[in-house]
């Protein structure tokens, strides 16, 4: 179950959000046996899990200024 | 007019007017002057002036092409015009419709614009398959605009606003003026080392002046040569920049790029939202049917009384054991039965006497067969004896000779019998229609009858 969480939280959104889609659409479908269904839902919560708390974590993305020296700094645009 | 022949005004100026259509240098003429007397008409048209100090021309631009000009005609503006030279048969004034109106000084980018544009085109760098997709959820975005001004706060707000999940990283530059370009494309080039997702190049809205350094040569081959997916966004609407030609999307204003550049958070979580709630109601679904299913085989009486697997069982196991104890016995029984009866059998106790009735039978008939064979024999050879010795073998004649005496005893019998030799002892036969007449009674008086003696016949009637 920790690795499907690290398994998930190292995928992109993008992944995730694919994978989350791919795996409804299968048990959609309905031909998939009980024990693999409830792998499937379990590795989907884990989907829908992350995904959720990449979206509400994020609260406000980071702006940085890259100096030409290469310096990275915090960059604030309400001025 | 060789021929000195007047001809009209009107001839003349349609004449003209000819002429000139035919000259390709008046079809497509490129002036520059001085605007005055600017009129624009209800019709839309525009009409006015177009001089230097030494002369000047008529200029009418129809509504059609008016209404394209980006910049508002004054009197004393110096302006580039593109159009062709005609004449106005009713005045017989020369004039030019301009097509295309700009601001002199602009004129010369304008040029270069369009050279540096159709070089490009030519050489391949506007072609779709160089686009590269934007990413769709990116985590790092780069931006290469100026480090104050509306468009990196538009950027950065609207990035926050619709997806919170990515790091912005701004590349400060020059947007205008001397070394703009040189400074875009260094950026452009600097941020390839940062792994960035996409990266947003623009500005906020300007004149044409002010948006110039996108239009260079250097910008545009940084953009092509960008790894990074390029999204530009230069505010302007009307016209494209050459960067946005080159770059792989393009946005009409920084807000706008940022748009693009990431999903919108909400429309995201809303997606989220639907595909759990279709994974939960499938998921329940499915658990719904099996476990109806478990209740099914539940309700089975096998789960209800299991006793009734192992009672019946238990039976069929009494059953089968009783059976076997059954037929164990019985063979066990006979076999021992006929163990018995070979055991108690007369032979197996005198195993001798069989030997000896067997030898007894033999002897006697051995004996029987001995005597039996000399009768045999002298039966035989007595028939034999018998039958040599029989009378008609011996006198094969003697049966010829019986039956011709035989034969001879029959016929002197016959002999007697023979009505003839009663007649020859003076006998006589009566006749009537030559059948025989033994009776008087069967004649009447006055019968002819006929009547046979030895020696013939007399014929006579009855009197």
């Amino acid at each position: 179950m920790e690795n499907e969480e690290n398994k998930s939280n190292e995928m992109s959104f993008e992944e995730s959000l694919k994978e989350l889609e791919a795996i409804v659409r299968r048990l959609e479908m309905g031909d998939v046996p009980l024990d693999d269904a409830i792998d499937e839902f379990h590795k989907a919560m884990i989907l829908v899990k992350t995904c959720d708390k990449k979206l509400s974590e994020a609260k406000e993305s980071i702006a940085h200024l890259v100096k030409e020296n290469g310096d990275i700094i915090d960059f604030n645009v309400d001025e | 007019m060789i021929n000195e022949e007047y001809i009209t005004v009107t001839r003349l100026n349609k004449y003209v007017q000819r002429q000139m259509s035919r000259d390709p240098n008046l079809k497509t003429v490129y002036l520059k002057g001085e605007i005055s007397n600017y009129k624009v008409y209800p019709s839309g048209h525009h009409y006015f002036t177009i001089k230097d100090d030494k002369s000047s021309i008529s200029a009418v631009m129809f509504y059609l092409f008016a209404k394209k000009l980006q910049f508002k005609p004054e009197d004393g503006m110096k302006v580039l015009v593109k159009g062709e030279v005609s004449i106005y048969p009713s005045t017989g004034k020369y004039q030019i419709i301009v097509r295309k109106m700009m601001e002199d000084g602009v004129g010369n980018l304008y040029v270069a614009y369009n050279q540096l544009k159709n070089r490009l085109e030519k050489e391949g760098y506007f072609k779709e398959e160089h686009k590269k997709p934007i990413p769709k959820f990116p985590k790092k975005i780069g931006v290469v605009t100026a480090q104050t001004g509306a468009a990196i706060h538009d950027i950065i707000t609207t990035i926050e606003r619709r997806w919170p999940l990515c790091e912005i990283l701004l590349f400060p530059t020059l947007v205008q003026g001397q070394g703009s370009a040189e400074n875009i494309a260094r950026q452009i080039r600097y941020s390839q080392n940062f792994h960035l997702d996409t990266l947003i190049v623009g500005r906020g809205g300007g004149s044409i002046e002010d948006l110039w350094s996108f239009n260079e040569e250097i910008v545009a081959k940084a953009i092509f040569e960008s790894k990074t997916p390029v999204i530009s966004a230069v505010g302007h609407e009307v016209d494209f920049t050459i960067a946005d030609f080159i770059a792989d999307m393009r946005a009409p204003t920084p807000t706008a790029a940022a748009e693009m550049a990431v999903p919108d958070c909400s429309e995201i979580s809303n997606q989220m939202d639907s595909l759990n709630i279709r994974l939960r109601e499938v998921m329940n679904k499915k658990l719904d049917s099996y476990s109806q299913r478990l209740q099914d085989i539940k309700n089975r009486n096998m789960f209800k009384n299991p006793q009734e697997i192992y009672s019946q069982k238990e039976m069929d196991l009494d059953m089968s054991k009783e059976r076997l104890n059954y037929s164990a016995n019985r063979i066990i029984m006979e076999k021992e039965s006929r163990f018995n009866r070979l055991k108690d059998s007369y032979y197996l106790r005198n195993p001798y006497d069989f030997a000896d009735n067997k030898e007894r039978i033999y002897t006697e008939l051995s004996q029987r067969l001995k005597e039996n064979m000399d009768d045999v024999i002298k039966s035989k050879e007595r028939s034999l004896i018998r039958a040599k010795e029989f009378y008609t073998i011996r006198n094969p004649k003697a049966l010829t000779k019986n039956k011709e005496q035989r034969f001879l005893e029959i016929f002197n019998k016959l002999e007697l019998l023979n009505p003839m030799l009663t007649i020859k002892r003076g006998y006589t036969l009566t006749k009537k229609d030559g059948k025989v007449v033994s009776k008087s009674k069967d004649l009447e008086k006055g019968d002819r009858i006929e009547i046979e003696f030895s020696d013939g016949n007399v014929e006579s009637e009855v009197l």
